[in-house]
């Protein structure tokens, strides 16, 4: 079945079609969420208001635009914009220098690349300097390296064209490297991960 | 195989995600490390890799569960206290007391100038018959003081005017330089002199008198 006619019948109150949506698709969008947020509870709410979103716009879905999942994406994304916008002052109350000291405080620890627990830190690390970035970037980073979409489903996403969606992308991972550079386990996991 | 900065751009996406093998990721890597300008595209194609290790959270027990149910089930009735109580909360915002609070003290300051007293107002005086008259009758006050300025102005404009044409009469510098044995003082020039500064000090009396009954009526 594909999605047009899974729509359709969700349109006409069919419940397990929807509940086929909800499943199939509730992880990817919380991770999209989750990485873009940081916050776990903001994170599940987000998800919730997609699907709330979804189900009641779900008449306007056009199959021509897109697949499903990347219609999806797009409502999420313009979601977690306007929670970016309107939780902005909230998070300018939490200075940068606030957020720096937690980075250099795990260089102290200066993990082993073979250590596991080196590893988790590194992504934690790793998820602090996503949220460090820059929306724009963020979500380009987000939807490429994370979320696996396509250049072209990105740009349907995004709403702009595939040049300006590589470029995001990969001034996100620049920028990304230059906040890890700093700490001492990056460089030397290099052979750890390729 | 030599790569340049151009090459990289070319294949940067390619290279950041790790799909140049053997011969071309030696080549590109050798000159990103030696290259300054290119030097970052190192530490983002490791971004990128442990970016690429992260594993996909699980979904939060139940948030499915949650969304089915919000989306399924049919929305709750709202009772009258429940819709009373959130628009008390919309109320209570302080953005919103904030700005009642503004707007209520430019009220209180514009009927203060107004010199509108809230207490005095009785329920007679809010007959639009009555607001209408008077409206109408603080109009006619209004134009009536402003006709009265204007009148006052023009009548300090006539003297100072007639104090500028005598003026050059008594500040008349002497036509010729001072002489060393100056000349027996003339009785009558004198007293012609004596006169014009006193009929000057009159006007200017005048004029003060004026300025000053002006300053009582405003």
């Amino acid at each position: 079945m594909d999605d047009a006619e899974v729509v359709e019948r969700c349109v006409a109150g069919d419940s397990a079609a929807w509940e086929s949506i909800v499943r199939s698709h509730t992880r990817r969008i919380y991770n999209l969420c989750y990485r873009f947020t940081t916050h776990r509870e903001e994170a599940e709410d987000l998800t919730q208001e997609v699907f709330l979103r979804v189900f009641r716009t779900l008449k306007s879905y056009d199959a021509s635009q897109g697949a499903l999942g990347v219609w999806l994406h797009r409502v999420a994304r313009n979601l977690l914009i306007d929670h970016y916008r309107a939780t902005r002052k909230q998070r300018l109350a939490v200075s940068l220098e606030d957020a720096l000291p937690h980075i250099e405080q795990k260089e102290s620890g200066a993990p082993r690349p073979d250590d596991a627990l080196a590893r988790t830190e590194l992504s934690a690390l790793l998820q602090q300097a996503l949220a460090r970035l820059s929306p724009e970037l963020r979500e380009a980073v987000i939807l490429r390296d994370l979320q696996e979409l396509e250049y072209r489903e990105i740009s349907q996403v995004l709403d702009i064209p595939d040049g300006t969606v590589k470029s995001r992308i990969n001034r996100g991972r620049a920028e990304l490297g230059k906040l890890l550079k700093r700490h001492p386990g990056f460089r030397t996991s290099d052979e750890a991960v390729s | 195989m030599n790569w340049d900065c151009a090459q990289l751009d070319q294949r940067l996406g390619d290279f950041l995600e790790g799909r140049l093998r053997g011969e071309e990721r030696t080549a590109l890597e050798a000159h990103a490390h030696a290259c300054q300008r290119c030097a970052e595209w190192v530490d983002a194609r490791l971004a990128t890799s442990w970016l690429r290790t992260l594993k996909p959270l699980e979904t939060p027990p139940g948030l499915e569960t949650r969304i089915l149910a919000q989306t399924l089930a049919p929305p709750p009735q709202e009772s009258f206290w429940a819709v009373l109580e959130a628009g008390w909360r919309a109320l209570a915002q302080p953005r919103f007391s904030f700005s009642l609070a503004a707007a209520l003290l430019s009220v209180a300051l514009v009927l203060n100038a107004l010199d509108v007293s809230i207490t005095d107002i009785r329920a007679a005086d809010l007959n639009p018959a009555n607001i209408y008259r008077s409206v109408n009758r603080n109009a006619h006050l209004a134009y009536a003081g402003g006709v009265r300025f204007v009148n006052d102005l023009w009548v300090v404009y006539e003297i100072r005017s007639r104090l500028e044409e005598l003026a050059p009469e008594i500040e008349e510098p002497p036509a010729s330089p001072r002489p060393d044995n100056p000349p027996p003082p003339d009785d009558k020039s004198d007293r012609k002199q004596q006169n014009l500064s006193n009929g000057t000090r009159n006007y200017s009396l005048l004029a003060f008198h004026n300025l000053a009954i002006l300053g009582e009526l405003r």
